[in-house]
């Protein structure tokens, strides 16, 4: 395989992104607070849903509790730096995550029990971490996998949102949003031509606009990917995966 | 966060995953993957016969690597040759992405095939179709600058195809000249750009330093090096100066040009002298012995005939 690299340093990985935001890890591990804040914020939202996912899967019937823990994880995870742990050499970031929401909800449910008969909260043994990252795809991978899939392209909604709003293109995302994003009956989703009588385009412009938005949808989603990834060939499988193409 | 439906993830991962090509073309199967770009197996409904679709892989965003697939897509328009795969359409699809159509090629891979060769025959057959095929690219004005054996397609019928132009440079081509998007991507120095691949490309690429004809001998000379190595035991001692002059370090070095590497290839073929390699006397002999076999064969059964029979009339 080829390889290309520029100036900008990104080689295939970056391949035409301008690499403007750290990706999460890079920037937990930082010292400038509000780009910190900012990929904490991110990791939470892009794996809230995940996590609550997997949580009520390994423990269905305490739907109560899920929230909790899974609030509980998360200011865990970046208090306590358990992030710093990662080693991209022992598996994806996402398995490396989906492990440690595991063990701490597994915690989390024992040292409850213990609570109501008196005892208190243990640490997760994280050691264990590690050798359990190549954990083999299970149903319950699966439904973390499909829960973060979702998270990301929401994320991904809200980035073309925001900037479509910035460039002043809201028209293009109001086309994308009723075209690509909105469920209709069978049969029902609105034609080209009913778009641009509902909008004052013509035919053609409706199709220009739809493409701009598609292309920075894209943009967005392979961004928030890029941000995610625990390294380089994570990003690349990740990208394999989400579009559903193997390699 | 905004909150999709399942059907609308469907739908999105679908956008992302399925290129929208024109309707005149249905998606089967990736058959490929490279750094820029994935090549589908496709079927043409209107011609009614199978392609190959390549377009840009869907984790490049740019509009220089847009731009990049057009070129190539122009150029192995340009380029109509036996050893070139031709190229039937092309365009953008909605999403930016840059595609085209092409036939689509069976075989295999250079160097998937080279270990099956039966001897040097074999890997000289393929490197005279080689040179012929990159010496007829640069004539056009372009240099392919990744030669490579897996850029190198075997046919079932004996065809040399030449593939992934992806990283070649038109210099005649006006789009090169016209789009700085195209220009940092096809070596420009002042752009810091590399182009090609570890082990095969040539020192000057390696350097960032714009890539010539030259370079290309040397990836030919690196593919000759491949064959080479593939075969039993040492190569000949002219062949392996013939490989090691179109690996010169030094560009002055190689081969003036391809068609300089692939008359010395085919003067080896013939058994004549080969003008990267001083033979010795002892060598000169033994080569003029092997190029003339027959005709010595001839006069020395004849010599000995002669003399036979001046024997038998002596007795």
């Amino acid at each position: 395989m080829a390889i290309e690299s520029s100036p900008g340093g990104s080689g295939q990985r970056g391949a035409g992104f301008p690499e403007t935001r750290p990706s999460v890890l890079v920037a937990l591990a930082g010292r400038d607070g509000e780009q910190r804040r900012e990929a904490g914020e991110l990791l939470c939202r892009a794996y809230r849903a995940p996590v609550l996912a997997l949580v009520r899967h390994r423990w269905p019937g305490k739907e109560a509790d899920a929230e909790d823990v899974t609030h509980d994880f998360f200011d865990a995870l970046l208090e306590k730096d358990w992030l710093a742990r990662f080693d991209p050499d022992k598996g994806r970031f996402r398995t490396f995550l989906r492990v440690c929401a595991e063990r701490f909800a597994a915690n989390w449910q024992q040292a409850a029990g213990r609570l109501k008969r008196g005892g208190g909260l243990t640490e997760v043994p994280l050691d264990l971490v590690a050798e359990l990252v190549s954990a083999e795809a299970d149903d319950a991978d699966r439904r973390f996998r499909d829960a973060w899939v979702k998270s990301v392209f929401g994320l991904a909604v809200e980035g073309l949102r925001d900037e479509a709003a910035t460039a002043g293109r809201e028209r293009h995302f109001a086309i994308f949003e009723r075209y690509d994003l909105a469920d209709h009956p069978a049969g029902e989703r609105p034609t080209y031509r009913r778009l641009a009588e509902e909008h004052g385009l013509s035919e053609s412009e409706v199709v220009n606009h739809l493409a701009w938005a598609r292309r920075r949808f894209r943009a967005q989603v392979l961004e928030t990917l890029r941000r995610l990834a625990g390294s380089d060939e994570e990003y690349r499988e990740d990208v394999r995966e989400l579009l559903g193409v193997d390699p | 966060m905004s909150e999709l439906s399942p059907d609308a993830v469907g739908r999105l991962r679908d956008l992302m995953a399925k290129p929208e090509l024109p309707d005149r073309y249905r998606l089967v199967e990736v058959v490929g993957r490279g750094g820029m770009g994935v090549v589908w197996r496709g079927y043409d409904r209107v011609l009614e016969r199978e392609v190959a679709i390549k377009l840009l892989a869907e984790h490049v965003e740019g509009e220089a690597w847009v731009a990049r697939m057009e070129r190539e897509s122009r150029i192995l328009a340009r380029l109509e040759h036996p050893g070139i795969v031709a190229v039937h359409d092309a365009g953008l699809l909605p999403d930016g992405r840059a595609w085209y159509v092409m036939r689509l090629v069976r075989g295999d891979r250079l160097d998937d095939a080279a270990g099956r060769f039966g001897g040097v025959g074999d890997a000289l057959r393929v490197m005279d179709r080689l040179a012929e095929t990159v010496a007829f690219a640069h004539a056009e004005g372009v240099v392919h600058r990744d030669l490579k054996p897996a850029n190198v397609m075997l046919g079932p019928f004996g065809e040399v195809l030449v593939l992934d132009w992806g990283a070649a440079r038109g210099d005649t081509s006006a789009d090169d000249r016209a789009s700085p998007a195209s220009s940092a991507l096809a070596g420009d120095t002042a752009h810091g750009t590399v182009i090609g691949t570890p082990g095969y490309m040539a020192p000057e690429q390696a350097a960032g330093l714009p890539a010539d004809e030259r370079s290309d001998i040397y990836g030919l000379g690196a593919i000759l090096r491949d064959l080479l190595a593939a075969l039993p035991g040492a190569p000949p001692k002219p062949l392996a100066a013939i490989r090691d002059r179109a690996l010169a370090a030094d560009p002055a070095g190689r081969y003036p040009d391809v068609v300089a590497l692939r008359d010395d290839l085919r003067r080896y073929q013939d058994g004549g002298p080969v003008a990267a390699y001083r033979e010795g006397p002892l060598e000169v002999v033994a080569r003029l012995a092997r190029q003339y076999r027959t005709p010595i064969l001839l006069v020395s059964a004849y010599l000995v005939m002669r003399l036979a029979i001046l024997w038998f009339r002596r007795i």
